[in-house]
């Protein structure tokens, strides 16, 4: 698999201001190196993931990748053919059969369930298709989960999620559970919950699966702005739409990732 | 019965009848319903012994009901054996040739089988070859050239005897009193009777049948000339006489020949007052009385059984429902109506209720057998001395009405169910979506129910009785709610709705004036308003919940981390308050009368307050023994005789509140408070008329008036007792009583006793022992000096235990039920911590995803169980201590009520410690299994 080159574009990654009141975080597990920002900020190597059912499936077969810091990277492919699978293994949501993956230095496959979760809401912020929104809690105080998970202080929480509402343009919803807003409103609610801690990488599947057209095109758009700004981001689609406003697409068939350079990367 | 009817069964039936023809008709339903209940085998399996708790608790007090009333009804059968009528006059004798008169009379009578002459004693029965002895043991003195018709005593040995091989002072024992005194044929036994020694020989063992079962009490059985020996003169003083046939027709031929008797007997100058009585008739009577005053006291004891039961199957319905209701809206989009949906929804249902209320024997027995196992440990089966077997008695209309019960309420709460699931959007369903804010809507049938129940309400709050009071209080409250709808916050409405309903109960409750005449209605207003007070409290709580997050929010503030622990799940509480409310209500509503039922648990007696500092009790039935000998006087500072007569024949009480039991067989002993005995000298009385203002005014009324008896029988203070004397029934009024136990009998005045006078004659001593000297050393002491005259010593301690055997009994009885609902209360805990794993799998996978520990997902849901655990605490344990306390300020009307607050305090702090650890244990599995649940799994969709 040919490196990927970084673009060159920094992301914030400064802790918030506890950081270190999330007691998984306070000490660096040994598996973490120290990361440049010339290193990939994800280099998977080798992955393999195998399903057992009644059957023994292998969704991911021995899949090497990197994304360079700053970079959107789209996967696209038919169903089954591993997207969403390796999104959740490069992401930690899953465990890994065999192979590594180094997410801005640090070894996730080496890493216990509890160092992985709290590598998560340290590093990372996720979009899912269905919004995935806790329907008991108001806009903001989804939005405000990983902070809190992070240990800052309810009063700090709630102020950067009202910025961060306000900034996708929804602070006059921010007081509204997920019931009573459109699907565009909760999709930008979720996104706003995956910056808040200004993670390393967000991943998102399918973030407009669950949209029509029009919405889809100004969610696509706000991840493109975070992108330009300086945002990793890794997202499976099925839209062709989407994936062709991301800096890159990488296509997977059969557990295995065939390159194909989009009109953007092309060009860059 | 509360089950007992055909119409639930018919109604059953038809439901079924009709869920098998939609099945028919619907084959694609039916194939998908049953794909459905065996998609998931163990959550099916869950789910159906979850259903089978309500109808097990309902069939477990129902069978345990029938039980009770067809033990009775067989012992009394049993006691009286081929005895249909008797003539008496109240234990007076009477010559014997008023039974030769009938039975030349009645000869020819077609109702009438036979006609015995009888003599019916107590004494004193000793067994010199153990040195044992049994005082008050009946004595049945029986004509053996008629005993044919009355049945052949079966002897151990396997002979049987109508009693006319019985030689000269040959005596047949029942098996209880040669038990009771270790006596076997051969033995000579020593008897008193009324003053009269005799010397007799054990001629067999009677076994426990036919006659040998007479009296249902330790008995010997004398051919009458050895009775006569006994009572000391020819006289007798009953005739038997048995009806023909069995079973319905002999109670027909009793009921035909008794007018015969009677008029026979006016014919006659027979002396005494000669009353006929039936008495096998009247002991099914008493009994069934008995039983159904039980069944009433049973009912609300078995309600929190009934109402946590069902509060389960509207949880676990409900879960299958949310669960369910993706692929629901999937079967919508392709086109199934909403009439389809609820079909469908039917016959899954229908699979379940129908393998559950089958299952539910099964919890059923075991439930019955544990309130078996109880009741033999309590040792019910001594009922005023009667010897009673209780035996299991299974109806099948019983079995059959309670299983077609609990399926019916199945049935309703997944037809309630599945018409709300057929109302989902079905875009956001299929999703997996919340529900979209529903737009309000007017509706006409609202409209017309507000009407109905505002009717209603006024019309209760103008009625006399103060139930309806606070039923017609409560449902004005629930309209003038439901009116203010769009004009205050569903918060501010439930939470003054709740404070209304809650200060109406204590309004209607602290209004209500009790008296003698109304005690029964008190307290069951009491037990009404335990349940508006939870209705009450509960809502309170539901609407206020927020609060909670306050406190979490002052908690977060010292640690974030129990900030993001707790914001998930008290958000999943607070923000849906009529689920939590419903939860917390429920399960508050079943702790506020297990809190009742603990808080007025029988302590242990005041023994030494109870027996007025008196070691030992000395009962001779059947010798006036009116000191101690001297040899035992050394060991004694004090005593009290009093001369004792023990009455044989019907006795009738009513309690205060008017409740008159019927007339029925009785052994009973008379006390005869002489003017020798200073009214201060005899123990404290437990319970006294509101009339007088201390013992000592009791007392006095008792020596002066033959109207005021002190009775520790039955009647309680404020009631009345009624005895059969020499001249006809004689009414005592009830001044008070001592502890239960001791001197376990009526104590009148001389001149009271006078009608009795033909009863055998006794005493009855108190002793108190000199410091040091133990109470059971002391007993002993006494019987053995006084073994000679028959006489039995026993220390006030023992006594005064056995007095509180029922009442404990009781208590554990509704202890067992409160507990039976706490456990279904508990299972609810664990089903909706389990509903909560299912529903909200995918907010746990994006909580675990986001970054949130297992052990913060573990807490969360354990956090939610304990809380709910714990506000439920609050709520019954407020109900219930507002229910005790008017419940004993009505009590006090009939006299003042021992109750110890801190036995009780303790006893509830233990059942509280205990709930909440139950509690926990069972929502571990729930939470565990949330824990480990991989964000990936979480939120993979499952289907």
């Amino acid at each position: 698999m040919e490196s990927m080159r970084s673009v060159g574009v920094q992301p914030e990654t400064a802790p918030p201001a506890n950081r270190g009141a999330h007691p998984a975080v306070q000490s660096k597990p040994a598996i973490l190196s120290q990361a440049t920002s010339r290193d990939p900020m994800i280099k998977a190597s080798r992955l393999r993931k195998v399903y057992h059912g009644a059957s023994e499936v292998e969704a991911l077969r021995g899949v090497d990748l990197e994304v360079g810091r700053g970079e959107m990277v789209a996967i696209v492919g038919p169903s089954g053919s591993g997207k969403t699978t390796l999104l959740n293994c490069l992401s930690g949501l899953d465990r890994l059969d065999a192979g590594s993956v180094i997410v801005e230095g640090a070894d996730l496959s080496q890493m216990s369930d509890r160092e992985r979760t709290a590598y998560r809401a340290r590093h990372m912020g996720f979009v899912f298709q269905a919004f995935n929104l806790l329907p008991v809690l108001t806009a903001v105080e989804n939005v405000e989960i990983p902070l809190l998970l992070l240990g800052l202080s309810g009063r700090e929480a709630r102020r950067r999620s009202l910025d961060m509402l306000e900034t996708l343009g929804l602070a006059h919803r921010a007081g509204h559970r997920p019931n009573a807003l459109s699907g565009g409103e909760q999709q930008r609610v979720a996104v706003a919950r995956a910056l808040i801690h200004r993670p390393a990488v967000v991943w998102a599947d399918e973030p407009t699966g669950n949209l029509d057209t029009e919405v889809s095109l100004v969610i696509v758009e706000l991840l493109r702005t975070l992108n330009a700004d300086g945002q990793t981001i890794v997202l499976v689609t099925h839209n062709p739409q989407v994936a062709e406003r991301a800096g890159r697409t990488l296509r997977m068939r059969d557990g295995r990732v065939d390159e194909s350079p989009s009109p953007a990367s092309s060009g860059a | 019965m509360l089950a007992e009817s055909p119409v639930i069964v018919i109604v059953a039936i038809a439901v079924y009848a009709a869920l098998a023809v939609i099945a028919l008709r619907n084959r694609l339903l039916a194939r998908v319903a049953v794909r459905e209940a065996i998609r998931r085998p163990v959550q099916s399996a869950l789910l159906i012994a979850g259903l089978t708790v309500a109808t097990g608790a309902i069939l477990g007090t129902q069978v345990w009901s029938d039980s009770i009333t067809d033990s009775f009804i067989a012992a009394g059968d049993r006691e009286w054996g081929r005895v249909d009528l008797t003539v008496s006059a109240g234990g007076a004798p009477f010559s014997a040739a008023v039974a030769e008169r009938l039975a030349a009379n009645l000869a020819q009578t077609s109702s009438v089988a036979g006609v015995q002459a009888g003599l019916d004693l107590t004494g004193s029965v000793s067994n010199p070859g153990q040195e044992l002895n049994l005082s008050a043991a009946r004595v049945v003195g029986f004509d053996p050239a008629a005993q044919r018709t009355f049945g052949a005593y079966t002897l151990e040995d396997g002979t049987r005897t109508y009693g006319e091989t019985l030689g000269s002072r040959e005596v047949i024992l029942s098996r209880t009193l040669a038990d009771a005194i270790k006596a076997s044929p051969g033995d000579h036994l020593r008897v008193v009777v009324n003053g009269h020694r005799v010397d007799l020989t054990v001629a067999g063992i009677a076994r426990p049948e036919g006659p040998g079962l007479y009296s249902l009490r330790p008995a010997l059985f004398a051919a009458l000339p050895t009775a006569m020996d006994l009572a000391g003169s020819d006289v007798i003083n009953v005739v038997r006489i048995a009806a023909t046939g069995d079973g319905e027709a002999e109670s027909s031929a009793a009921r035909e020949a008794a007018p015969v008797v009677r008029s026979l007997l006016a014919s006659m100058d027979a002396g005494p007052a000669l009353e006929v009585r039936q008495v096998k008739a009247e002991e099914d009577v008493a009994f069934t009385r008995y039983q159904e005053a039980s069944h009433g006291v049973l009912l609300p004891g078995s309600f929190p059984a009934i109402a946590i039961g069902s509060a389960l199957v509207v949880n676990l319905i409900l879960s299958i429902a949310d669960e369910r209701r993706p692929r629901l809206a999937v079967l919508r989009a392709l086109g199934l109506s909403r009439t389809g949906l609820v079909k469908l929804s039917l016959l899954e249902g229908g699979l379940y209720s129908l393998v559950a209320a089958l299952a539910s024997l099964v919890t059923g027995a075991l439930i019955v057998w544990l309130m078996f196992a109880y009741v033999a440990t309590a040792q019910v089966g001594d009922v005023n001395g009667r010897d009673i077997d209780f035996e299991l008695s299974v109806r099948s209309r019983t079995v059959a009405s309670v299983i077609a019960l609990g399926a019916l309420i199945t049935m309703l709460t997944v037809l309630a169910t599945a018409v709300r699931t057929s109302r989902m959007t079905v875009a956001s369903a299929i999703r997996d979506l919340p529900e979209p804010e529903p737009a309000p809507r007017s509706s006409w049938l609202r409209l017309a129910w507000l009407v109905m129940l505002a009717v209603s309400g006024v019309l209760g709050l103008i009625a006399a009785d103060p139930r309806l009071r606070l039923l017609g209080g409560c449902a004005v409250i629930a309209v003038a709610a439901a009116l203010s709808r769009d004009h205050v916050s569903d918060r501010t409405r439930a939470t003054v709705g709740g404070a209304l309903v809650t200060a109406w109960g204590l309004a209607v409750l602290s209004s209500y004036a009790v008296n003698a005449d109304n005690l029964a209605v008190a307290i069951q207003l009491d037990l009404w308003g335990a349940v508006t007070a939870v209705f009450g409290l509960g809502l309170i709580v539901g609407a206020n919940l927020r609060l909670l997050e306050g406190l979490a929010g002052l908690l977060g503030s010292a640690s974030s981390g129990i900030r993001a622990t707790l914001r998930p799940p008290l958000a999943y509480m607070t923000r849906r308050p009529i689920r939590a409310g419903l939860s917390i209500g429920v399960l508050g509503g079943v702790i506020a009368f297990l809190s009742i039922w603990t808080l007025l648990e029988v302590g242990g007696p005041d023994y030494d307050r109870d027996s007025g500092g008196f070691d030992v009790e000395v009962i001779a039935a059947g010798s006036q023994l009116m000191t101690l000998p001297a040899d035992v006087q050394a060991n004694v500072i004090r005593t009290i005789s009093m001369p004792t007569r023990q009455y044989i024949g019907k006795e009738q009480f009513a309690i205060e509140s008017g409740v008159v039991s019927d007339w029925h067989e009785q052994v009973v002993p008379l006390y005869e408070l002489s003017d020798r005995i200073t009214p201060g000298a005899l123990p404290p009385l437990s319970q006294r008329d509101g009339r007088f203002v201390s013992d000592a005014d009791a007392f006095r009324a008792v020596a002066s008036d033959p109207t005021w008896v002190i009775s520790s029988w039955t009647g309680s203070p404020g009631g009345k007792v009624s005895l059969y004397g020499r001249d006809g029934p004689v009414e005592f009024k009830v001044a008070g009583s001592f502890a239960p136990g001791l001197l376990d009998g009526i104590v009148v005045s001389p001149k009271a006793l006078a009608p009795f006078a033909g009863s055998p004659a006794g005493t009855t001593i108190l002793v108190d022992g000199r410091a040091g000297v133990d109470a059971g050393d002391l007993a002993l002491d006494v019987r053995r000096s006084t073994f000679s005259q028959g006489a039995e010593a026993v220390t006030t301690r023992a006594l005064l235990d056995r007095g509180q055997v029922q009442s404990h009994t009781w208590s554990w009885i509704f202890r067992l039920l409160s507990l039976i609902g706490l456990v279904a209360g508990v299972l609810t805990l664990g089903i909706l911590a389990l509903r909560s794993v299912l529903e909200r799998r995918r907010a746990i996978g994006v909580l675990r995803a986001l970054g949130s520990q297992r052990r913060s997902i573990l807490a969360g849901i354990l956090i939610e169980a304990l809380l709910t655990a714990g506000l439920a605490i609050v709520v019954g344990l407020a109900a219930g201590v507002q229910t005790v306390y008017f419940f004993i300020a009505s009590s006090s009307a009939a006299g003042p009520v021992s109750f110890d607050p801190r036995h009780a305090g303790s006893n509830l702090a233990t059942v509280y410690l205990v709930l909440m650890a139950v509690a926990l244990v069972a929502t571990l599995g729930p939470a565990v299994l949330a824990s480990r649940l991989t964000p990936v799994d979480a939120l993979r969709q499952v289907d």
